[in-house]
């Protein structure tokens, strides 16, 4: 199996196969023009939001294989506990899910945020989404 | 990858910190534009008035939104579930409501409820409107139209069957009906139902129960009829609810298919024919039915296309068997019944016998499936796709105003 290196903001490096390596539009097109032979550098994602995300495609993949026993239910579960974590990190896992253009885990933390805000009152949300500079402005 | 459903993440909201806005307002404002990609359309709703940011982005969102309706439930392309339609502010929501038609390219629903009343209304401004009772509590709905000027049509079809018997041969004929309501915007006075009886032709019949649904397009309304006496042979007709002295015009006459293609005839008798309903999707007439393969005994859906000038069918598209996820396993015999509704490009496919719903775009070529409904009871030609769009007339805005 080919592996693929990926290189965390902090310069930690992640070996992983490349057929999960791909599951990243972002990655997959840096691999189409540099090819496999240099570290893939992630400079935006720190080594904590990269295992996560890394963690999250393998579970993913390997639900999806052949023969695995996994039912709705537990990759449900699985996807609710991932998302159940503290808001700074979810708010890195929405960006590095986006940078690294991986669709479904996008998906699942906007789909949690979303969860988190929708039943809030607008005014509670533009607070929310309005920084105190440009609140004065 | 698997597509995600957080419907029940909501449960943990109240075990999470509160949010910090020092945080989110770091969100580049188009990202924070995807989250309402995720939204309910209640939360929409509210999430318009957040700012002017994000009511454009409502709304922009909601301009280029596909559901299908199915029943009291809808989805959006890509869900795995249905969801019940937001209609409980209408009175006696669920219990009451029976059927949803929805005008192609408006917010508009038409509701037919269980004591035959006539309802439209938008889901997203909760406004709604009743219908004058039409004469007849039996009617299909054929057609209805939402205009941006706030006016709108419904036409309505009932037919009725008599059936003679002498000696040993039984002959049937229909009457068909239309009954067509036209509301105009500001009218001063309530519209009334206009009717009027439609020609099908000496000696024909309705080739589908018009309980499955009728087939339209802005003016028209199309069935297939076919002659009640000797050889089948099907005509396929269209008349004009805009200008009723034109007639009835015969636009394909066929005793079978092109070679290769068929729809199950073994549920057809004397009396009840249960043939496909020709679709009108992006001006283009199809016709939904089965294509054999090679293989034998097994088929696939596949839409012929109307040849207007020829007065055929030609084949148009059939759905491909290399694609795993869309291709349901079994595919195996004939005993089935197809269906298909259509919205601007896209055509709706249902094969009852084994649950299938699939959508094919015309623009694009795709093919992709759509979610089971999981109530037990599967009714055809209930499937209806449509685009929604903010169109909100005056009038029923500032009657939602005044209550």
């Amino acid at each position: 199996m080919v592996k693929v290196t990926l290189k965390s903001a902090e310069g930690d490096v992640f070996e992983v196969d490349e057929e999960l390596a791909l599951e990243s539009l972002m990655v997959k097109n840096m691999i189409e023009d540099v090819g496999l032979d240099s570290a893939i550098s992630l400079p935006n994602v720190s080594s904590t939001i990269l295992a996560k995300v890394i963690e999250y495609i393998k579970f993913h993949m390997d639900a999806q294989k052949d023969g695995s026993k996994k039912t709705s239910e537990e990759i449900k579960a699985f996807d609710d506990d991932f998302v159940n974590v503290g808001i700074p990190t979810l708010f890195e896992m929405v960006l590095a899910s986006n940078y690294l253009n991986v669709k479904s885990l996008l998906s699942l933390t906007c789909n949690t945020v979303a969860n988190m805000i929708k039943t809030k009152p607008p005014a509670e949300v533009k607070e929310m989404f309005t920084s105190a500079k440009q609140a004065k402005a | 990858m698997k597509r995600v459903h957080g419907s029940n993440i909501i449960d943990n909201v109240e075990s999470s910190p509160p949010m910090d806005a020092s945080i989110w307002a770091n969100l580049p404002l188009d990202f924070q534009l995807k989250l309402l990609d995720h939204f309910p359309l209640q939360a929409l709703f509210r999430a318009k008035l957040v700012s002017k940011s994000w009511r454009q982005g409502v709304l922009s969102l909601c301009d280029t939104r596909f559901f299908y309706i199915y029943r009291n439930k809808m989805a959006s392309p890509g869900e795995k579930h249905w969801r019940p339609l937001p209609l409980n502010y209408l009175p006696n929501f669920p219990e009451e409501l029976r059927r949803v038609w929805a005008a192609t390219s408006t917010g508009w629903l038409l509701v037919e409820t269980m004591s035959a009343q006539l309802i439209v209304t938008n889901f997203l401004t909760r406004s709604w409107t009743g219908l004058p009772p039409p004469d007849s509590h039996t009617g299909t709905i054929i057609s209805f139209q939402a205009f941006p000027d706030s006016s709108f049509r419904v036409v309505s079809g009932v037919n009725s069957r008599s059936i003679t018997v002498s000696g040993l041969e039984s002959h049937s004929h229909d009457k068909l009906e239309l009954h067509m309501y036209y509301n105009c915007c500001g009218a001063a006075v309530v519209a009334a139902w206009e009717n009027w009886v439609v020609d099908i032709g000496a000696f024909q019949i309705l080739a589908s129960l018009p309980i499955l649904g009728l087939c339209s397009d802005e003016s028209h309304f199309f069935f297939i009829t076919r002659t009640s006496l000797g050889e089948k042979e099907y005509s396929l007709k269209s008349v004009s609810f805009l200008d009723r002295d034109s007639g009835t015009r015969t636009l394909a006459r066929w005793k079978s298919l092109p070679p290769g293609f068929m729809v199950s005839d073994t549920r057809t008798s004397d009396i009840f024919d249960v043939y496909p309903l020709p679709v009108v999707c992006g001006g283009r007439i199809l016709f939904p039915c089965m294509q054999t393969s090679s293989g034998g005994g097994r088929g696939v859906p596949a839409l012929l296309l109307l040849d207007e000038r020829l007065g055929q069918w030609q084949p148009f598209v059939a759905m491909p068997l290399d694609d795993p996820g869309l291709v349901p396993r079994q595919i195996f015999n004939w005993e089935l019944l197809v269906s298909a509704g259509a919205c601007e490009d896209e055509v709706v496919f249902g094969l009852l016998a084994i649950g299938f719903l699939g959508v094919y775009k015309i623009s694009s070529r795709t093919w992709s499936p759509l979610p089971l409904p999981d109530c037990k009871r599967r009714s055809l030609g209930s499937i209806i796709p449509f685009k929604y769009q903010r169109i909100v007339p005056p009038s029923l805005l500032a009657r939602n105003d005044k209550e």
